[in-house]
């Protein structure tokens, strides 16, 4: 047989074409991205679940209504492309102009209320959608069998996105969006309606993304999670790419897939990672990405700001607030149940760690729970594998998570803004990829029964009141440091940078450095917090280095108040409250999650404490 | 020659084919005020962006007290003591207008990496703050979050932090804009104040004010270099009139 670098040829082939299957989804969908940030501003991350619409809704064709493939190649991009322009106009319309960040949390928010209403219809498990008659079959080409539907995929992407690279780049209506990208006031004056046109942009690229979907419905199984895994990788690919081109989208998106199917072919088991190694290669040596522009500082001096009303901080108030926290730690415990308690303090202190950030470094991570997650796996392997003592274990996971940050920070803070939120996301999945992979995590059971031990020789933590004193007395301590920290020298650095960071710099300030530090104690907070988790429940599981962790921090912050110190507490409560008590619902949850993040961002961006404190006028 | 601060040679910008500032040679002295100005459009702020390293020239060269700084990061040029301020007010709004002071100095002091401390124990520097302070008479807000203030005092609290870093090299980014006639001499007389035993570098559409303030002018046009010269000689060159007519320049 013949063998190529030792492997042979029809494997490297198959692989090769997998590959560039995998690449014009990769293709497809970044250039949906790129084509909706370079107009909107917005980081669409409702993308997944719009490629998912596409697959369902021409499956519902096929099965409801008899229409096939072929028409539904056409028909279903068309509808959920529709249901984009209506999303645009009714909600992303509403936030045009704020801070980029919320863009993405809307989008988020959208993307779990459309994915938990079609969980609940048709549960995770996937439908079957059969290759339409006409693209069945093959050809043999000698060194191997060519399927004729692959094919067609990579030829169908390859037209679409080389099309819509045309119509940008080479029409006049491709020249207006430009234009729009660039100043949108000038167009304006030439009698052009920019509102519309955002309008139509947004529809295009969501039908590319279900486009992407119809392709995808007769090779991969249908199902409300079909989106998520390719929607993470797409943001890599944008973050290697980088936004500027939409030639460079279509580029990096096939070879991506390329590179990914050749690392199976030689390294199988690096191949669900190599697309996150590249792109931890690509923020080392050009942080803007390879077809990317720098980002420059200029355009942060005219960034506009919310209108911000700021009250006083009296501390005598905080001083009271933090009287009542120790008051209320020690009551909780009569009236409910000490294990959820416990779980509450873990969460809050990781909504506060990553407030630190969010709130008072204006970073938004969208992989906190690689730290809350890898210093859980490492507490419970360093206490039941290397039988570490309760108090060494603890240290273990919280160094682990403080060095993970160290590393993620570095590569992310090279990146600003929207990309900063997208290249953490990517580099947390590549930590959940290893943790599935490598065997000390146990995989899908986790690693269980970890052992609780006994604090430095003297407390038995098996008893549940112990282990209560413990963790209150953990909670408190470092929420108390971290309301130091906000509140020192340092903590005006981040803040004056937070505000404006060009005046920061004008000031001889070098913001990264700052923002590194906060970044580090962030993720070292969140660490803690994941590691005291495992104690709790003598579980490490793969649902803590999961992105919907870092999703569920995010709309704690959000929904308690992110300007604020102690909004976040509120919000762990109220939303680990809804988990304990909606559970009946089952994954009407989500939805009511998804809902609750849209009416934050639209209409309640202060929180609950936020609204609370411009109230009484006083900083909470 | 060592009293000249800050020059450029032959910087040039251009975005995308256009030459936004096309070949400029600026030479600023040691100890003067020295001003910009042109018709709009003209590429001062640009040249600006450029001096501060906001932006990276197309070629060119800056030198700043006789070194190659063209390649340097602008938190590396405010670490020279060359600090600018904005053509938009550019505060840290929702800090107080004393904590907006006090972080400048914190920066120039050092400590601005403890995280440990309370930040009431900056109130060492509080006496030097307060005290940029009543300079731009702003010392009765001093407790007031700043973006409370008015668009001229936002302004006036830019000044101070901007003085609070004790820049040797000042560069003002049309200081006095969207100002009220008010406060454009308050501001003409605290910026002459501030220019003793400093070199600055001013942008600025209101030709009285740089008739007061400037030793030095330079004419931008079309990102060149139109004229040179004291105020007298610029104000009388025809080409320099030529520019201005039927220009229309905006800021009242």
């Amino acid at each position: 047989m013949t063998e190529l670098f030792g492997i042979p040829l029809p494997i490297l082939l198959g692989q090769l074409l997998v590959g560039l299957i995998n690449g014009a989804f990769y293709a497809t969908l970044s250039l949906g991205l790129a084509i909706i940030f370079g107009l909107l501003r917005i980081i669409n991350f409702a993308h997944g679940v719009q490629y998912m619409l596409g697959a369902f809704v021409s499956w519902m064709l096929l099965n409801y209504l008899g229409i096939g493939y072929g028409w539904s190649l056409i028909i279903a991009p068309l509808i959920v492309g529709v249901s984009g322009l209506v999303l645009e106009r009714v909600l992303l319309r509403r936030i045009h102009g704020l801070d980029h960040i919320y863009g993405l949390l809307l989008t988020f928010g959208v993307a779990l209320i459309v994915q938990g209403i079609f969980r609940n219809f048709y549960g995770a498990s996937g439908q079957a959608y059969a290759i339409p008659s006409w693209l069945s079959g093959g050809f043999n080409i000698g060194v191997m069998y060519l399927p004729a539907y692959r094919v067609w995929v990579i030829a169908i992407s390859a037209i679409v996105c080389i099309g819509t690279w045309f119509a940008i780049e080479k029409t006049r209506l491709g020249s207006y969006l430009r234009g729009a990208n660039e100043n949108p006031e000038i167009l304006e004056s030439f009698g052009i309606n920019v509102p519309l046109l955002l309008t139509l942009t947004y529809g295009v690229g969501v039908g590319l993304a279900a486009f992407a979907g119809v392709l995808a419905a007769p090779i991969y199984s249908v199902n409300p999670n079909m989106g998520d895994n390719l929607l993470i990788i797409a943001f890599a690919v944008v973050v290697i790419g980088g936004m500027g081109s939409i030639g460079g989208a279509i580029v990096t998106g096939f070879a991506m897939g390329v590179v990914e199917g050749l690392t199976k072919a030689f390294y199988p088991e690096f191949s669900e990672a190599v697309i996150f190694l590249v792109m931890i290669l690509v923020l080392m040596v050009k942080p803007t990405g390879v077809f990317g522009r720098a980002e420059s500082l200029i355009e942060q001096i005219s960034a506009p700001h919310e209108t911000v009303r700021v009250s006083r901080q009296p501390r005598f108030l905080h001083g009271w607030i933090f009287l009542g926290l120790i008051v209320l730690l020690i009551a909780a415990p009569f009236f409910l149940y000490p294990i959820f308690v416990m779980k509450l303090l873990c969460f809050g202190l990781f909504a506060c760690a990553f407030n630190l950030l969010l709130g008072h470094s204006g970073l938004l991570s969208f992989g906190h729970a690689a730290f809350y997650g890898i210093a859980s796996f490492l507490f419970a392997h360093s206490a039941k594998v290397w039988g570490l003592s309760p108090e060494g274990a603890l240290i273990v996971g919280t160094l682990s998570a403080a060095l993970l940050g160290l590393v993620f920070g570095w590569l992310a803070i090279k990146r600003r803004g929207i990309y900063f939120a997208m290249a953490t996301l990517a580099l947390s999945q590549l930590i959940y990829f290893l943790a599935v992979r490598m065997p000390f995590t146990g995989g899908e059971d986790g690693i269980q029964s970890v052992p609780r031990g006994v604090l430095l020789g003297i407390f038995d933590l098996n008893d549940d009141s112990t282990l209560y004193v413990l963790v209150a007395v953990i909670f408190l301590a470092s929420i108390f440091a971290i309301y130091r920290l906000i509140n020192s020298p340092l903590g005006q650095v981040l803040q004056a940078i937070k505000d404006n960071e060009a005046r920061a710099v004008s000031l001889g300030y070098k913001v990264t450095r700052y923002q590194l530090f906060a970044f580090v104690a962030s993720a070292t907070f969140a660490g803690l917090a994941g590691a005291l988790n495992a104690l709790v429940f003598q579980l490490a599981s793969l649902a803590d280095v999961h992105w919907s962790l870092s999703g569920e921090v995010i709309l704690m912050t959000l929904l308690g108040g992110m300007g604020t110190f102690f909004g976040p507490l509120i919000g762990a409560i109220v939303v680990l409250g809804m988990e304990n008590y909606l559970l009946f619902l089952g994954e009407w949850v989500t939805v009511i999650q998804g809902l609750v993040f849209v009416i934050c961002v639209l209409v309640f961006r202060s929180g609950l404490l936020g609204t609370l404190a411009q109230q009484i006028k006083m900083k909470l | 020659m060592n009293d000249i601060l800050l020059k450029t040679e032959n910087l040039t910008m251009s975005f995308g084919g256009f030459n936004a500032v096309d070949g400029v040679d600026l030479a600023v002295e040691r100890g003067s005020v020295h001003a910009l100005i042109g018709p709009n459009g003209a590429g001062k702020t640009t040249c600006f962006n450029l001096l501060t390293k906001f932006l990276s020239p197309t070629s060119g060269r800056i030198y700043h007290d006789g070194r190659d700084v063209t390649r340097m990061e602008p938190a590396e040029m405010a670490q020279r003591n060359l600090i600018r301020s904005f053509q938009i007010s550019s505060i840290f709004a929702t800090m107080t207008v004393l904590e907006n002071v006090l972080v400048a100095l914190q920066r120039r002091h050092g400590g601005s990496f403890v995280f440990w401390r309370r930040s009431r124990n900056l109130r060492q520097l509080e006496q030097e703050a307060m005290g940029l302070l009543e300079l731009v008479g702003l010392e009765d807000q001093a407790r007031e979050p700043a973006c409370s203030l008015s668009y001229g005092r936002k302004r006036a609290l830019e000044l101070a932090t901007t003085l609070a870093m004790d820049p040797s090299l000042m560069l003002l980014d049309e200081p006095t804009s969207g100002m009220g006639h008010e406060d454009v001499e308050r501001t003409a007389e605290l910026i002459s104040r501030a220019a003793e035993g400093r070199t600055v570098l001013i942008v600025e559409h209101n030709l009285p004010v740089v008739a007061k303030l400037a030793d030095r002018i330079t004419v931008l046009c079309r990102g060149q270099v139109l004229a040179e010269g004291d105020y007298e000689t610029v104000s009388n060159d025809p080409t320099v009139i030529k520019a201005y007519v039927g220009e229309d320049h905006d800021e009242h």
